[in-house]
C-alpha cells in the first residue's frame, strides 16, 4: 500500500471499517460523539481520504466505501514501524515486544505461543 | 499624525527597546519587555501625540534649527541644470520634478497591506483547519494536570501527528495541541508543557500576538517593525518560560532547558533553511531559562523605571515645538473663517519647477519647462516669457522664431501654452520649445544663431487662465522682465532660480 494516511483520517477509515459503508452524514455523527468534530471537519477529511483514493464516494446521500482494508493499513505501518525504528528486523521488534513491562503474563504468553506457531 | 509619522516614531521606540533589551535581557523580569513591546504597538497603532517635555524630540528641537524640523517629510527635488548646458535625453526619461506622488504611495501601501494581511490569515485558516482534525487525548495524568489549571475559559487537550512541538490555538476556546510522539509517560515533562501552555492561555497571548500581526501588516514597508515582530514573539516566549521556573521553583530550570533541548532537536529536521536563525533563538531561550532569578524589589523597580522612562522619552512627541506648530493654523483657519486650509505655508500657487535644455535625437536643442499648479483650479492657458544666458551667465539674443526669416533676434520670447494642469498636478509633457529647426542648420552653421551657446533658461509667468475664466496676471512680471532681460546675470543666481514660485490671489 502507497497511501499514506494520517491520524485523523484514519480514525474516518476506522468508523467504515467498523460499521461498514456508510453516509458521510453518519461517519459525521460517529465522530462528533467520539472526537468532537464538527461536520466541516469531517468533511474536509472524508474528501482527503477520496483524494488519496482510500474512500470511494457513490450517490445518493454521500455513500462512502473503504477502498483499503484494515489489514492493508495495519501491514504499512508495520512494515514502517520495522524499518523506521527497528533496522528492518522483526525479530528486534519482537524482542522490543517481549520486554515491555506492560504486557501481561498472559500476553507474552499469546506472544510465545505464535512464535512457536511460525517456527 | 500620519502613517509615515507614526512609523517613524514607532521605529525609534522600538530601536530603544532593542538597545535596552540587549542590555538587561537577562537582568531584569522578562514581563518588562513584553511591557516595552505593548507600548511599541500602542504607538505603532494609535494616532495619538501625547506631548511631553521629558520627549526625546522636544530635545532634538533644543538642539536643531526648527526650519530643519518644519517638514521633515516633503522632499525637494531641485531640478538639475547641467551647468554647461548639456543636458541629455535622459533627462526626458526621469522627469526632473518628479515629486513622489502621495497617490502612488498610498496604493503600493495599500496592495502591501493586503498582501501582508492575505498572507497571514492564509496561513491561519489553512493551520486552523488542520488542528482542528486532532485526535482527543485520554490520559489521566493530563486530566489531572488541568484540574490545577484554573481557568473560566474551557480548555481541551487534543494530540495530532501533523505537528511536531505543543501549541496552542483558539482564544474563547483554547485547546492546546500536542505532536503524536509526544513522551507520554514522563508526567514531569507533560506537567512543564501543559504549564507553558496554560500561561500563554491565561496570558490571552494569542491576542496579543494577533495584534502584533496587525500592525505587521500596516507598516509592512519598515523593516524594524519586522524586527519588532521577531522580538516581540520571541519575548513572549521567554517571559512564559520564566513564569513555569517561578511556578516550579527555580530547581527545575535545567530539566526544562533539557526538554526544550530536546524539542528542538525533534523540530530541526524540519526547517533547514531557518535553522540557524533558529538555534540563535533557542540559544537565547536556553541561556535566559538558566539565568532566571529570583525577582527582588530592586529589579521590580528597575523594570518599572525603565519602562515609564522609555515611554515618557520615546513614546510622546516634543512639547513646545508641537503646541506652537498646532496653534498656527488654528490662528490662520479663525481670521480666515474658513476650514480645511493645508497647513503649507502658500496655500495657492504655481510653480515653474525647471527649465532644461535638452536635445532631439538629431541634435537640436529645445527648452523643457515644468510647471506645478498648487492651486484649486485647472490651468487651461498659460502666457510666460523665456530667456537665454550662455554658461558665463551673458545674456544671448536669439531668432526665438526661426521658422519666420522676418523675425529679428530678442532678449525675451512669449510664449502660450494651453495644456490643462489639473490641481495639484505638475505638468509632464514630452514636447518643448524648439531653439532652431534641425533641418534649417544644414546650411545655416549652428554657430550662427547663438542658440548652442545657451547653457541658462529662465522663464517667468505673465498670465494664467484658469478653467472658469479667471485671469490672473503676475504683478511681478514687469519688474522681473527690467531685472533680467539683456543683463548680465551670475551663473549661481541662474543656477538658484528654479523651483521658482508664484504666489497667486485670485481676486474673488
Amino acid at each position: 500500500m502507497d497511501i499514506k494516511l494520517f491520524d485523523s483520517e484514519l480514525k474516518v477509515m476506522s468508523v467504515l471499517w467498523r460499521e461498514g459503508d456508510a453516509t458521510a452524514k453518519h461517519i459525521s455523527d460517529v465522530l462528533k460523539e467520539e472526537t468532537g468534530w464538527n461536520m466541516n471537519t469531517t468533511y474536509t477529511l472524508i474528501k482527503r481520504c477520496i483524494k488519496k483514493g482510500a474512500i470511494a464516494r457513490s450517490e445518493p446521500h454521500f455513500m462512502c466505501h473503504a477502498l483499503i482494508p484494515q489489514e492493508a493499513v495495519q501491514d504499512a505501518e508495520t512494515d514502517e514501524l520495522i524499518n523506521k525504528i527497528y533496522d528492518g528486523s522483526v525479530d528486534k521488534l519482537f524482542a522490543a515486544l517481549l520486554s515491555r513491562k506492560k504486557l501481561s503474563a498472559q500476553q507474552i504468553e499469546k506472544l510465545k505461543q505464535i512464535v512457536k506457531d511460525l517456527e | 499624525m500620519n502613517l509615515l509619522e507614526m512609523s517613524l516614531a514607532g521605529a525609534v521606540l522600538i530601536i530603544a527597546v532593542l538597545i535596552l533589551r540587549s542590555i538587561f535581557i537577562n537582568r531584569l523580569p522578562k514581563k518588562t519587555f513584553v511591557i516595552l513591546w505593548e507600548l511599541v504597538l500602542i504607538r505603532l497603532l494609535l494616532p495619538f501625540t501625547l506631548p511631553s517635555i521629558f520627549s526625546v524630540y522636544t530635545l532634538l528641537n533644543r538642539s536643531m534649527s526648527p526650519s530643519l524640523l518644519e517638514n521633515p517629510q516633503t522632499v525637494h527635488t531641485v531640478p538639475a541644470i547641467a551647468p554647461t548646458g548639456f543636458a541629455t535625453l535622459q533627462a526626458l526619461a526621469q522627469p526632473p520634478a518628479a515629486r513622489p506622488s502621495v497617490s502612488l504611495w498610498s496604493v503600493i501601501w495599500c496592495v502591501g497591506m493586503v498582501l501582508c494581511a492575505c498572507f497571514f490569515v492564509i496561513t491561519y485558516l489553512r493551520c486552523r483547519v488542520e488542528f482542528q482534525t486532532a485526535l482527543p487525548v485520554e490520559n489521566t495524568d493530563i486530566t489531572q494536570c488541568l484540574q490545577k489549571q484554573p481557568l473560566k475559559r474551557k480548555l481541551s487537550i487534543r494530540q495530532s501527528d501533523r505537528i511536531s512541538t505543543p501549541l496552542t490555538y483558539g482564544i474563547l476556546r483554547p485547546v492546546i495541541l500536542l505532536p503524536k510522539n509526544t513522551d507520554w509517560e514522563n508526567v514531569h515533562e507533560l506537567h512543564y508543557i501543559l504549564s507553558h501552555e496554560c500561561v500563554h492561555i491565561k496570558r490571552f497571548d494569542a491576542i496579543t500576538k494577533l495584534i502584533a500581526a496587525f500592525a505587521l501588516c500596516i507598516h509592512w514597508f519598515n523593516p524594524i517593525v519586522w524586527a519588532m515582530y521577531l522580538y516581540f514573539n520571541r519575548d513572549i516566549e521567554l517571559s512564559c518560560d520564566e513564569r513555569v521556573i517561578r511556578l516550579f521553583g527555580e530547581k527545575s530550570k535545567s530539566t526544562y532547558s533539557h526538554m526544550l533541548i530536546r524539542m528542538e532537536a525533534k523540530k530541526s529536521g524540519l526547517l533547514p533553511l531557518i535553522s540557524t536563525f533558529c538555534k540563535n533563538a533557542s540559544e537565547e531561550r536556553i541561556t535566559a531559562i538558566m539565568t532566571t532569578r529570583r525577582t527582588s524589589p530592586v529589579m521590580v523597580a528597575a523594570s518599572c523605571l525603565i519602562v515609564f522612562a522609555t515611554a515618557s522619552l520615546f513614546a510622546t512627541s516634543a512639547a513646545a515645538a508641537d503646541d506652537s506648530r498646532q496653534d498656527m493654523p488654528v490662528a490662520a483657519a479663525a481670521d480666515d473663517s474658513r476650514q480645511n486650509i493645508p497647513a503649507a505655508s502658500s496655500p495657492m500657487s504655481i510653480t515653474h519647477e525647471s527649465a532644461d535644455i535638452l536635445y532631439y535625437d538629431d541634435g537640436s536643442p529645445y527648452i523643457h519647462d515644468i510647471l506645478t499648479n498648487n492651486t484649486d483650479q485647472t490651468i487651461t492657458e498659460t502666457q510666460y516669457c523665456m530667456l537665454a544666458y550662455d554658461q558665463n551667465g551673458a545674456p544671448l539674443k536669439l531668432r526665438w522664431n526661426f521658422l519666420d526669416s522676418s523675425a529679428q533676434s530678442s532678449f525675451e520670447n512669449i510664449v502660450q501654452s494651453s495644456e490643462n494642469i489639473l490641481p495639484g498636478e505638475t505638468e509632464q509633457y514630452r514636447g518643448g520649445w524648439s531653439l532652431y529647426n534641425g533641418g534649417k542648420t544644414e546650411d545655416s552653421p549652428k554657430a550662427d544663431d547663438g542658440a548652442n551657446q545657451a547653457a541658462y533658461i529662465l522663464v517667468c509667468l505673465k498670465q494664467v487662465t484658469f478653467e472658469d475664466h479667471t485671469v490672473w496676471k503676475n504683478p511681478d512680471y514687469e519688474n522681473w522682465l527690467d531685472t533680467y532681460a539683456g543683463k548680465e546675470t551670475r551663473a549661481s543666481e541662474l543656477l538658484g532660480y528654479y523651483p521658482h514660485e508664484y504666489q497667486i490671489s485670485l481676486g474673488k
